[in-house]
C-alpha cells in the first residue's frame, strides 16, 4: 500500500514511543499557545451574544428623578432612530452586612417581564413588591449571603427586605465593587423616597455616534415638551457599536495577554526545533546506511521531512484543541471575573487557520537545518555515528572536568551538561525564558500594588463625598456636613463628565489648593487668583494629554452638558485621578460653564483622626446627617478604595501570571524533553554504568544533576533576562491602561524564582529518572 | 611451566569448588509478538580460578550465558548460582552491589564513560561500591592503569586513547574492585591481533592472580589458550 521510504516515515513516529509523544506534545503547546491569541476574538464573540441577551442600551442618559408616564414612554419610543426605551429608578445607599455598612446600589424596574434594554436576567427565585433580587456575583464572591437585606432608606431609618432570588446584568457589580440589588421600581423608589426615574436606557436603530447624539438631542427636547425635565444630569454614555462595559480594561489586559502568548510561542518553537534536531541526529547513522546502498540527498530530506510532516498533522491536530480548550478557560476565567458572566463556547477562526499553518508547517522547517546537516554529512563519518554525543573537549568541558571534590555521579552529571551543548542551551534559553516572565510578571505585580497605593497616598483627603447623579450640594449642605463630629476640613469642588476634541474625560473643578497632591510635570497648578476671576485654563491629566496630543499652551474644546468651552493649558498633570484621563479647572471656571455657580457635587473632607475605625463612625454620621436632610450620597473612605483597588488589581496583574504558567509548562516539558533524550541516548551507556556496579539512585543521580544543573544555568540566564522584561513588560503596561506603574524588582523574588525553579525541576524530572532505571541492564544494553 | 599446568588443569579443576553453577537455564527473549528461545536449558559449572571461553555461532546464546553469570539478564526459567549466591533471585539492586563487589566486565566497544578520564573511569567501580577512602580508590585505580600500562595516560579522555587503550582501561576498569569472576564479551573483537594478543595476556595474567575468567570468543586460537572450552549452539551447550 505505501511505498518502503513512506513506510520509513511511518515506522520512524512509532518505534520510539516516548519520543514522538514528547515531540507531539511540544509542537500541541506550540499550536496550543497559538490558540491563547485568539483570546480578545472569543471574548468578543461571548461578549457579542451577552450583549444581544442583555438588550444593552446604545446610550444611558441620567437626570434628576422624574416622573415619566406609558404616554412619556410611549412618545419616546416614536422619537425617530429609538427602538427601545427602558426608564431606571437608581438609588444609592447603604445595607448592612451583618453589623458593618457597605455601599449599596439599589436598581428600579418597572417591568421584570418586559425590559427594554440592560436586562436584569433572573438568575435564582423570582421578582416581588418589597423584595430584592440580589446581584448573583455579589453572592458568587461571598460580600452578600442571607435571605433578608437592612436596606438604609432615604430618610435613614433601615428597612429589612427579604431576599427573593438572584438577579444579573452585565457589569452589575464590577464597579468599586458595590453590592447591587434588583427590585420592582415601586419598591426603590418606596426607598429612595422619591417617585420617578433616574435614568433612560435607549437602543437605537443607528448607534452610530452621530446618530446617537442626534436622537438624544431629540429626547430632551421631547422630554422637555412633555414633562417638567430641564437637563440631563451628565453628558450622554453613547456605547461605541461592539462595545460592551469593561472592554477598554479587557483590551488592555488583552494586549499583555498576547505578549506573554508571544513569549510562550517563541519558547514553544525553540523547543520544536530542538526537538526535530535531536531527532534527526540520532539517525545520523541510518541516513549513512540508506546512502551507502543508493539513497539521494532528496530521498533522505523526503523521509524525514514526511516524518516531521506527520508529526506536524498530529502535533496540530492536539494543540488545535488543546489551543480551544486552554482560549475558553481563559475567556470563561476572565468574563466571570471582569464581567460576572458565563462565557459559551467560541473559536476563533483566523486564530484557528494560523494554529494549523504553524502545526503543519513548523515540524518541517525546523527539521530542515538538521535534514540538511545529516544529508551532507560524509559517508564514512555517518556510519560511525553513535547518536550519543562524546565527552566534548571545548573550554566548558574542561571547566566542567576541573570541577572536583563531587560524589562521582555528581561529576558524571555535571559533565554530561556539555555533551549536547546546542541541547542544554537551548533548554537553558527555554527555562531562562520562563524564569524571566515569572519575575517579570510578578514585577508587574508589585509594580500596579504601589503604584495604586501612591496614587491614593496622593490623596490628602479622609473621605470623599458624592451625591447622587444628577444632584448638587448647596451650602446648607455643606454647612450640615461640616457640622457632624469629627469631620475637620471640607473642601467642596464640582465634577462632570467632558469630551476634550471628541476624547471622554472628566473635568474636575478643584480650588486652588486641592486636597491632594498635584504631581505637576509641566507648567503650573492655578492660583487663588484663578479662582478668584474664574480664568478658563486647565491643568491636564498625562493621559488625556498624551490621547488629544496636548501640551502647554494649547487652546482646548471642552464639551460639556451645557455646551462648548475653551480652556488654555497651563500644566500636565502626573495625578492618577480617572487614570490620567482628567482636566483640572478652577471650580469657578466650572460652575461658570456649566451655569451652576455656587453648587457643588464633590467634597473632599478631613477627619480628625487617622484611626480606620473612627474615620468608618465619622463617615456614618455624615451619611446620617445628610440622609436626614433628604440628600442621599456616595460616600468613599479613602484608606477602604485603597485596598479595594490594590486587592483588585492584584487580582488582574494574577490572571495574567496564570498565563505566565503555559510559558513556565513549556520550560519544563523542555526540561523532561531533554532529559529524556539524554536517558534514551544514553541507555546502553546506562547499561554499562549497571553492570559495573551503579545502583539506581547512583543513574538517577547522574540525571538529576544534569537535569538541576539545566534548571540552575537557566535561572542565572532568567534573572537578569527577567529584570529587562519586567521593565519592558511595566512600561507596556503602563502605556495600556495609561497609568505611571512602578518599577519594583526586589532580590526575594530572585530567591523564590530559584526555589521555584529546583522545586518545579526535581519534580518534572521524577518520571524520566524513573524511566532511567526502568531497564533492566541487559535490556538497555541491548537498546539500540 | 605452561604444559604442567595444562597437564594438571582435569585434576585441578575436579578438586576446585564450583564458582558458577547453572542448572536448566532457559532465555526466552519477548519482542512484540515474537519469542526468541536464546537459552534452552543450560547445565554448567565453573569451578573457581578457571579461564573459561565460550565459543559459537553468532546467535547461538554465548552472549546470553554470560548476561546470566552477571545478572545482566535474568533466566526465564532455572538457576545461576554464582559463589554459592542464588543471583537470579536478588533483586536489580542487589545485583547492582554484587556485581560492584565481585564481577569485572569488559564490553567488545569497551563502553568507557566518555566524560570521564581514564583514572576516573577505572575508578568506578569504587565509586559506586563505595569502597575505601577517594585516596585509597585513586591508588587502587591508577595500579591498575599501571599493570595495563596506561599509567602515564591516566588523565586522558577515552575519545584521546586509541582502541587498545580504551581496552586496557576498560580492563583496568574490569579488575578495580579486584573482583572473583571477570567476564570479557568478546574482549578483543575489536581490536588488531596484536592489541589483542597483548589484552589476552592481561586476561590471563588477572586468572593467574586468582580470578576466574569467562570470555566469549569467535578466535579459536584464543579460545585454544584457556583452560576450558565451552561450544554452544541453538541455546544449548554442546561441548564442555
Amino acid at each position: 500500500m505505501f511505498s518502503t521510504p513512506v513506510r520509513k516515515s511511518i515506522t520512524d513516529l512509532t518505534r520510539r514511543k516516548a519520543r514522538a509523544s514528547f515531540t507531539v506534545l511540544t509542537l500541541a503547546l506550540a499550536v496550543a499557545s497559538i490558540g491563547v491569541f485568539g483570546v480578545p476574538a472569543v471574548m468578543e464573540q461571548a461578549m457579542d451574544r451577552e450583549v444581544a441577551a442583555n438588550r444593552l442600551a446604545d446610550v444611558t442618559l441620567t437626570m434628576k428623578p422624574l416622573r415619566l408616564t406609558a404616554r412619556d414612554l410611549a412618545a419616546l419610543e416614536r422619537v425617530p432612530n429609538v427602538v427601545a426605551v427602558e426608564p431606571r429608578t437608581t438609588f444609592a445607599t447603604r445595607v448592612y452586612v451583618g453589623s458593618r455598612r457597605e455601599e449599596a446600589m439599589l436598581i428600579g424596574v418597572p417591568d421584570f417581564g418586559a425590559q427594554q434594554t440592560d436586562v436584569v436576567a433572573v438568575a435564582k427565585g423570582a421578582p416581588r413588591a418589597g423584595s430584592l433580587l440580589v446581584e448573583a456575583a455579589n453572592v458568587r464572591k461571598g460580600d452578600f449571603k442571607g435571605s433578608v437585606a437592612k436596606i438604609v432608606t432615604a430618610d435613614g431609618s433601615v428597612r429589612a427586605l427579604p431576599v427573593s432570588g438572584q438577579g444579573r446584568t452585565l457589569g452589575g457589580s464590577s464597579e468599586w465593587d458595590f453590592l447591587t440589588f434588583y427590585a420592582p421600581a415601586r419598591t426603590v423608589a418606596a426607598i429612595a423616597g422619591s417617585d420617578g426615574f433616574t435614568s433612560i436606557g435607549l437602543r437605537l436603530n443607528d448607534a452610530g455616534r452621530a446618530a446617537a447624539e442626534t436622537t438624544v438631542a431629540a429626547v430632551r427636547d421631547q422630554l422637555r415638551a412633555t414633562t417638567g425635565f430641564t437637563a440631563f444630569g451628565d453628558l450622554p454614555t453613547i456605547r461605541e457599536p461592539g462595545s460592551y462595559p469593561g472592554k477598554t480594561e479587557f483590551e488592555s489586559m488583552a494586549s499583555i495577554l498576547n505578549v506573554v502568548s508571544l513569549l510562550a510561542l517563541i519558547s514553544a518553537l525553540v523547543l520544536l526545533s530542538n526537538t526535530m534536531t535531536t531527532l534527526i541526529g540520532e539517525q545520523t547513522a541510518e541516513i549513512a546506511a540508506m546512502k551507502a546502498i543508493g539513497a539521494r540527498g532528496r530521498d533522505i530530506r523526503r523521509i524525514y521531512l514526511r516524518t516531521a510532516g506527520m508529526f506536524g498533522v498530529l502535533g496540530s491536530v492536539l494543540g488545535v484543541a488543546l489551543g480551544i480548550v486552554i482560549s475558553n478557560l481563559l475567556v470563561r476565567y476572565f468574563a466571570e471575573f471582569l464581567f460576572g458572566i458565563h462565557a459559551g463556547f467560541g473559536v476563533s477562526p483566523p486564530v484557528l487557520v494560523a494554529s494549523l499553518l504553524v502545526g503543519l508547517v513548523g515540524p518541517p522547517l525546523a527539521a530542515l537545518p538538521a535534514v540538511r546537516r545529516a544529508a551532507r554529512l560524509p559517508l564514512n563519518e555517518a556510519l560511525q555515528a553513535s547518536g550519543s554525543a562524546v565527552g566534548g573537549q571545548g573550554r566548558l568541558d574542561s571547566l566542567l572536568r576541573h570541577v572536583r571534590g563531587l560524589p562521582r555521579p555528581v561529576q558524571i552529571g555535571l559533565r554530561s551538561v556539555g555533551r549536547r551543548k546546542r541541547r542544554t542551551a537551548a533548554t537553558v534559553l527555554q527555562i531562562a525564558l520562563a524564569v524571566a516572565t515569572c519575575l517579570a510578571l510578578l514585577s508587574l505585580g508589585s509594580g500596579v500594588a504601589t503604584s495604586t497605593r501612591g496614587w491614593f497616598d496622593d490623596n490628602h483627603f479622609d473621605v470623599w463625598i458624592q451625591p447622587q447623579a444628577g444632584k448638587v450640594l448647596d451650602a446648607d449642605s455643606g454647612r450640615a456636613i461640616r457640622g457632624v463630629e469629627g469631620v475637620k476640613g471640607a473642601q467642596p469642588w464640582l465634577s462632570n463628565a467632558v469630551k476634550v476634541g471628541g476624547t471622554e474625560a472628566q473635568a474636575w473643578g478643584l480650588p486652588a489648593r486641592p486636597l491632594m497632591d498635584t504631581r505637576i510635570e509641566q507648567g503650573r497648578w492655578y492660583s487663588p487668583a484663578d479662582v478668584t476671576h474664574a480664568t478658563r485654563v486647565a491643568v491636564l491629566g498625562r493621559t488625556i494629554a498624551g490621547t488629544t496630543g496636548s501640551a502647554v499652551g494649547d487652546r482646548i474644546r471642552l464639551s460639556t452638558a451645557n455646551g462648548p468651552a475653551t480652556f488654555r493649558v497651563i500644566g500636565i498633570s502626573a495625578n492618577q485621578a480617572d487614570n490620567g484621563s482628567v482636566v483640572f479647572v478652577p471650580v469657578s471656571a466650572l460652575q461658570s460653564v456649566l451655569g451652576t455657580t455656587g453648587t457643588f457635587n464633590n467634597y473632599f473632607l478631613t477627619t480628625t483622626t487617622d484611626d480606620h475605625a473612627l474615620i468608618d463612625r465619622t463617615t456614618t454620621r455624615l451619611e446620617d446627617a445628610l440622609a436626614a436632610r433628604g440628600e442621599q450620597v456616595g460616600t468613599f473612605v479613602n484608606y477602604d478604595m485603597r485596598e479595594q483597588q490594590v486587592a483588585a488589581n492584584a487580582n488582574i496583574t494574577m490572571s495574567i501570571t496564570v498565563l505566565g504558567l503555559l510559558i513556565v509548562a513549556i520550560s519544563m516539558v523542555a526540561l523532561i524533553n531533554a532529559i529524556t533524550m539524554g536517558i534514551l541516548e544514553r541507555t546502553r551507556e546506562i547499561g554499562v554504568l549497571r553492570s559495573i556496579g551503579a545502583r539506581a539512585r547512583d543513574v538517577r543521580r547522574i540525571f538529576a544533576t544534569e537535569g538541576l544543573v539545566v534548571a540552575l544555568l537557566g535561572w542565572a540566564v532568567g534573572v537578569p533576562l527577567g529584570y529587562a522584561m519586567a521593565r519592558a513588560i511595566g512600561w507596556l503596561a503602563g502605556n495600556a491602561v495609561g497609568l505611571d506603574i512602578a518599577f519594583v524588582f526586589p532580590l526575594s523574588y530572585v530567591a523564590v524564582a530559584l526555589l521555584g525553579t529546583v522545586i518545579l525541576a526535581l519534580v518534572v524530572m521524577l518520571a524520566p529518572l524513573r524511566r532511567a532505571v526502568r531497564f533492566t541492564p541487559g535490556e538497555a544494553l541491548r537498546y539500540a | 611451566m605452561s604444559e604442567l599446568a595444562l597437564g594438571s588443569e582435569p585434576l585441578l579443576r575436579a578438586v576446585r569448588p564450583p564458582l558458577i553453577e547453572l542448572a536448566g537455564v532457559e532465555k526466552v527473549y519477548r519482542t512484540g509478538k515474537l519469542e526468541y528461545p536464546a537459552l534452552r536449558g543450560i547445565d554448567l559449572t565453573i569451578a573457581d580460578g578457571d579461564m573459561v571461553a565460550i565459543v559459537g555461532p553468532s546467535g547461538s546464546g554465548k552472549s546470553t550465558i554470560m548476561n546470566m553469570i552477571t545478572g545482566i539478564d535474568r533466566p526465564t526459567a532455572g538457576t545461576v548460582t554464582v559463589g554459592g549466591e542464588r543471583i537470579d533471585a536478588m533483586s536489580e539492586e542487589e545485583l547492582a552491589i554484587w556485581r560492584g563487589r565481585h564481577v569485572g566486565v569488559v564490553f567488545q566497544f569497551f563502553q568507557l564513560l566518555p566524560t570521564l578520564s581514564a583514572l576516573e573511569n577505572a575508578t568506578l567501580p569504587l565509586d559506586f561500591a563505595h569502597r575505601g577512602s577517594r585516596p585509597e580508590r585513586r591508588e587502587r585505580a591508577l595500579h591498575n592503569l599501571e599493570l595495563v600500562g596506561l599509567a602515564d595516560r591516566a588523565d586522558y579522555l577515552p575519545s584521546e586513547l586509541s582502541g587498545g587503550q580504551q581496552q586496557r582501561v576498560a580492563i583496568a576498569r574490569a579488575l578495580a574492585s579486584h573482583p572473583t569472576l571477570v567476564i570479557g564479551d568478546e574482549p578483543t573483537g575489536n581490536l588488531d591481533t596484536t592489541t589483542a594478543a597483548e589484552m589476552f595476556e592481561l586476561l590471563e595474567r588477572v586468572c593467574r592472580e586468582g580470578a576466574t575468567v569467562l570470555y566469549v570468543t569467535h578466535d579459536m586460537e584464543l579460545a585454544a589458550r584457556a583452560h576450558r572450552v565451552v561450544t554452544i549452539r541453538d541455546g544449548l551447550v554442546v561441548d564442555a
